[in-house]
C-alpha cells in the first residue's frame, strides 16, 4: 500500500484519523499511529514488522549507549548503529545489487523477493542514525520510553521521500500535540495537493520521459522533451509525496520541515542545491561536512557528502557523478565566491546556477557514457531517427495543458506571482472569495485524482 | 473617541464608531480595558496597555492574506499609520454621516504627518478577529473535503460491482495473514469491485479532452456487443469445417456460442466440427455421424480458454447414438 492507492486515501486514512480523534491525549494518538503504521507496513508483507521492531530495539539500545559518560562506549555505540543502519539500507533498499548482474552479485544469498523488502526502508534507517547521532552529540536527551521511539521510527508519514525528521524536532510533539480542525484541514488540504502532483501531473512527464528517451529510436524533439519529462517527473513525484507526508503529519499534529523549496537560482548553487530534498542534504552535511576554518578539509568533506548523496539516490555512475559535479561547484562557490557574491550580477548567478544544476540533474539519468553521448548528439540533431516521432507528438498533443502547467508551476517567479495575485484577490474581493476558490480548487484536484487512480487500476 | 477602522482584506468594519451620536468614550488610558473603555478595572477580560500619546495617535492595521499555502496560516500584517482625531473635539464634527469621507481623508493625511505608533490593543483585536475568520473557513473547507472523502469511500465499499469472486482469497486465517494473502486479497477485491466503471471511463475521457487533443471518444459499451480484438474468454471452438467459408471468430462473448443438448452429459475433450450439411455432424476422430437438429440436440458447452497459439478448443461430447 502506498499513499496514492485508493484504498489508502478512501479507507485507511479516514479510519485512522477518526480513530485518533477519540481521545486528546498524545499517548492514545501515538498508540493509534503505531498500530496503523504496523498495518501499513505489513500490508502484503507482514514479516517486515519483525525486522522493523528488531531495528527499533537496536536503535534504542545504541541510544542508551550513546548517552553513556564513557567516551569509548558512546563512540562504539554510534559506530555500530551507523553500521547496522547502513547495512539494512544496502541490503533492503538496494537489494537489486545482490541480484544476478548486480554489483554485489557474489553475495547473491542476500537477494530476496520484493515481498520481504519494507516500504521506505531508506528513510527509516536515516531516522535511526539521526536519533543515535543526536544523542551522541548531546542535541537531544536519550529516550528512555521505548514507545516514544517506536512512534518516531515507525510513523508511516515519513516513508517514501522524507522529509528527514530529526528526533529533536518531534520530541515535544510526541509527548504533547494539538490536533484540531485547523490542523486536520491544513493537513488534508496539503495531502490532496500532493495527490494531484503525484498522480495527475507526474505521470504525464513520466510518459514523456519514457517515450522521448528511447535510445534505439531517439529523435531530436524526443531527446529534449524526454529530458524535460525526466526532470518534471522526478520533481513532481517528489513534491507530491513530500506534500502528502507533511500533510499526514499535520493531520496527526506533527509539524515537519519543508523538504522542497523554490529553486531561486539567483541565490547561488549552494542554496539551490539545498532546495531539493534539503532535509536529507542538510542532515548528511551536518554530520559529514567540516564546519571549521580549514578550507581543504571543508572541500574534501563537502565532496564526500556529495558522493554520499549521489549514492543515496542510486548506486550508479550517473547519480554519483551528477552529485559530485554539483558538489564541486557548491564547494567552489563557498570557498572562492562567498565574499564577492554580492558584487556579481544576479542574472549571471542565475544563468550559471541554472546551467550547472541542469547538467548535474540530467546526469542522474544516464548510467553510461554511451547513453550520455547519444543524448547530447541527439539534442544537436546528429545520429537521430528524425526531428520527432509520432509517439512523442501524441503525448505532447494529448497533454500539452498539463505539461505547460507543470513547467510553469515549478518556476519560483510564477509561484510568487500567484501568491501576489491571491493577495490582490483577497484585498479586492474579500477573504471569503479567496478561501472559497481554494476549496473549489482542492475539490477539483481530489476529483481528478479519483478518476485518474480509478482508471489506472481498472 | 476614536474611529477604529479594521479592514479585513479590504472590507471595512467599524468597531467603535463615534459617528452614531453616542457620547464618545474618553481616550484609553494605561491599563484600561478595550471592552469597556470607560472602565479602569484592570481585571477586565481584556486589559491592555495602551500607548496613549497626548496627541491621540493610534494605528490601525490592514490585514493581507497569502494564498500559496493556506495550511501554513500565512497571514501577513502590514502596518499603516493612521492617526485618529481627538475624541471630544471631533465628536460634534463627525456626527454627520456625510462627513465620513472627509474624516477618512483627514485621518490618512494625519497619518502621513505623524510618527508610526504600534497599538498592541489593536494588534491583538485584529489578530483575534483574523484567527476567528480563518478558523471559520478552515472548518468549512474541512467539512467539504471530509464529506467528499467519506462519501467516495463509502460508495466504493458499499456499492460493489460484485463481479469479482473474492471468496478464495479472503479466508481469514493465520496462514493467510502471515503470508500476506489476506491483505493482498482485500486490496484486489477493493479495486476490482469498485462501482461505476462506465462513469469513470467517461470522466477519464473528459479529463483527457481538457488536458489536450485526444483521439478518445465517449463510447457506449453494451454487454452484447463483442469486443474488438482478441479477448481472454472461456470459449474456444472451431465451428467451421468448410474451407470456403471463413471460420467463425472464436473471440466472441459466451452468449453467442451456446450449444445445448438434451442429455446434459458433457465431457471436455471433443472437437466439435461444423457439419457439411445442416443435419449431420461427424465426430472428428471416429467419423461417426451425429444427427443434430437445432431444436432437439443443443449442447451447452463451456469450452476451454483460447490460447495464444490456437483459437480452437477441445470438447468431449457424449451424445446418444443416432444410428
Amino acid at each position: 500500500m502506498i499513499y496514492t492507492d485508493l484504498l489508502f486515501v478512501f479507507a485507511f486514512l479516514p479510519v485512522t484519523i477518526i480513530l485518533s480523534l477519540f481521545d486528546r491525549s498524545a499517548e492514545y494518538k501515538n498508540l493509534i499511529l503505531v498500530v496503523s503504521s504496523v498495518v501499513f507496513f505489513s500490508w502484503g508483507r507482514p514479516i517486515i514488522v519483525v525486522l522493523l521492531f528488531a531495528t527499533v530495539l537496536m536503535d534504542f539500545l545504541f541510544g542508551l549507549g550513546a548517552s553513556n559518560k564513557n567516551k569509548l562506549i558512546r563512540g562504539v555505540s554510534l559506530a555500530l548503529d551507523i553500521m547496522m543502519n547502513v547495512g539494512v539500507f544496502v541490503v533492503f533498499a538496494r537489494n537489486y545489487l545482490f541480484a544476478d548482474g548486480g554489483a554485489f552479485e557474489r553475495f547473491g544469498f542476500l537477494s530476496f523477493s520484493e515481498k520481504l523488502i519494507p516500504i521506505g526502508i531508506g528513510y527509516y534507517t536515516i531516522r535511526g542514525i539521526s536519533y543515535v547521532s543526536e544523542v551522541f552529540r548531546g542535541r537531544t536527551e536519550v529516550e528512555k520510553n521505548p514507545f516514544c521511539l517506536i512512534t518516531y521510527m515507525l510513523s508511516f508519514h515519513l516513508m517514501f521521500v522524507g522529509p528527514v525528521v530529526r528526533y529533536s524536532d518531534v520530541t515535544g510533539e510526541i509527548r504533547w500535540r494539538k490536533v484540531g480542525a485547523s490542523e486536520i484541514n491544513s493537513g488534508l488540504t496539503r495531502f490532496i495537493k500532493g495527490l494531484g502532483k503525484a498522480v495527475v501531473l507526474a505521470p504525464v512527464f513520466e510518459k514523456l520521459m519514457d517515450s522521448g528517451l528511447d535510445f534505439e529510436n531517439m529523435t531530436t524533439l524526443g531527446a529534449v522533451a524526454g529530458m524535460v519529462g525526466f526532470l518534471g517527473y522526478y520533481y513532481w513525484s517528489f513534491a507530491g509525496f513530500t506534500d502528502m507526508a507533511i500533510g499526514l503529519g499535520r493531520m496527526n499534529g506533527f509539524h515537519y520541515r519543508e523538504n522542497l523549496k523554490p529553486f531561486r537560482v539567483t541565490e547561488g548553487i549552494g542554496n539551490t542545491a539545498y532546495a531539493f530534498n534539503g532535509t536529507l542534504t542538510g542532515f548528511l552535511a551536518d554530520g559529514i561536512v567540516h564546519k571549521g576554518d580549514k578550507k581543504w578539509l571543508y572541500a574534501i568533506t563537502g565532496l564526500l557528502c556529495s558522493a554520499i548523496v549521489g549514492l543515496w539516490y542510486g548506486f550508479s555512475k550517473g547519480t554519483v557523478c551528477g552529485a559530485i559535479f554539483i558538489g564541486v561547484f557548491v564547494v567552489a562557490e563557498k570557498l572562492l565566491l562567498e565574499k564577492r557574491f554580492e558584487k556579481i550580477p544576479k542574472a549571471v548567478i542565475g544563468i550559471y546556477t541554472t546551467a550547472i544544476m541542469l547538467v548535474g540533474a540530467c546526469a542522474f539519468y544516464f548510467d553510461s557514457l554511451w547513453k550520455l553521448k547519444k543524448w547530447v548528439f541527439a539534442c544537436l540533431g546528429k545520429g537521430t531517427a528524425g526531428f520527432s516521432d509520432d509517439s512523442v507528438m501524441e503525448i505532447i498533443k494529448g497533454n500539452y495543458v498539463l505539461i505547460i502547467f507543470g513547467i510553469l508551476a515549478a518556476l519560483p517567479i510564477v509561484t510568487d506571482g500567484v501568491k501576489k495575485l491571491c493577495a490582490v484577490v483577497s484585498e479586492k474581493f474579500g477573504y471569503s472569495v479567496l478561501r472559497v476558490s481554494q476549496t473549489v480548487c482542492t475539490t477539483i484536484i481530489l476529483c481528478m485524482y479519483t478518476v485518474e487512480a480509478y482508471n489506472l487500476v481498472k | 473617541m476614536n474611529d477604529l477602522n479594521f479592514r479585513f482584506s479590504g472590507k471595512a468594519e467599524k468597531i467603535f464608531d463615534k459617528n452614531d451620536g453616542v457620547n464618545s468614550p474618553e481616550p484609553l488610558t494605561e491599563g484600561a480595558s478595550l471592552l469597556n473603555p470607560e472602565s479602569d478595572d484592570a481585571n477586565e477580560a481584556v486589559s491592555l496597555e495602551v500607548n496613549n500619546k497626548t496627541d491621540g495617535d493610534f494605528e490601525s492595521e490592514v490585514l493581507q492574506t497569502e494564498q500559496a499555502d493556506v495550511s501554513d496560516n500565512a497571514f501577513e500584517e502590514t502596518a499603516e499609520t493612521e492617526s485618529l482625531p481627538e475624541a471630544e473635539g471631533e465628536s460634534a464634527e463627525n456626527s454627520d454621516n456625510g462627513n465620513t469621507d472627509e474624516n477618512t481623508a483627514a485621518i490618512i493625511a494625519d497619518a502621513n504627518r505623524q510618527e508610526e505608533v504600534v497599538n498592541p490593543a489593536d494588534t491583538l483585536l485584529e489578530g483575534l478577529a483574523d484567527t476567528t475568520q480563518k478558523e471559520k473557513f478552515d472548518f468549512i473547507n474541512l467539512c467539504v473535503m471530509a464529506i467528499l472523502v467519506l462519501l467516495i469511500g463509502m460508495t466504493f465499499i458499499f456499492m460493489k460491482q460484485a463481479s469479482y469472486d473474492d471468496s478464495q482469497n479472503q479466508k481469514l486465517s493465520f496462514e493467510t495473514i502471515k503470508t500476506g494473502e489476506y491483505t493482498t486479497g482485500l486490496s484486489e477485491s477493493y479495486t476490482k469491485n469498485m462501482p461505476m466503471p462506465k462513469i469513470m471511463a467517461q470522466a477519464d475521457v473528459l479529463l483527457r479532452k481538457l488536458f489536450g487533443k485526444t483521439k478518445l471518444e465517449f463510447v457506449k459499451f453494451t454487454s452484447t456487443e463483442p469486443p474488438d480484438g482478441p479477448v481472454d474468454n472461456d470459449i474456444g471452438g472451431d465451428l467451421s469445417m468448410n474451407d470456403d467459408e471463413p471460420a467463425e471468430s472464436t473471440s466472441a462473448v459466451t452468449t453467442t456460442t451456446e450449444i445445448t443438448t438434451t442429455t446434459g452429459k458433457i465431457k471436455q475433450d471433443f472437437i466439435v466440427t461444423v457439419p457439411e450439411d445442416d443435419n449431420t455432424q461427424s465426430e472428428l476422430f471416429t467419423g461417426r455421424p451425429i444427427k443434430t437438429t437445432t431444436s432437439k440436440t443443443t449442447t451447452t458447452l463451456k469450452l476451454p480458454k483460447a490460447t495464444d497459439e490456437t483459437t480452437t478448443g477441445k470438447v468431449n461430447l457424449i451424445l446418444p447414438e443416432t444410428n
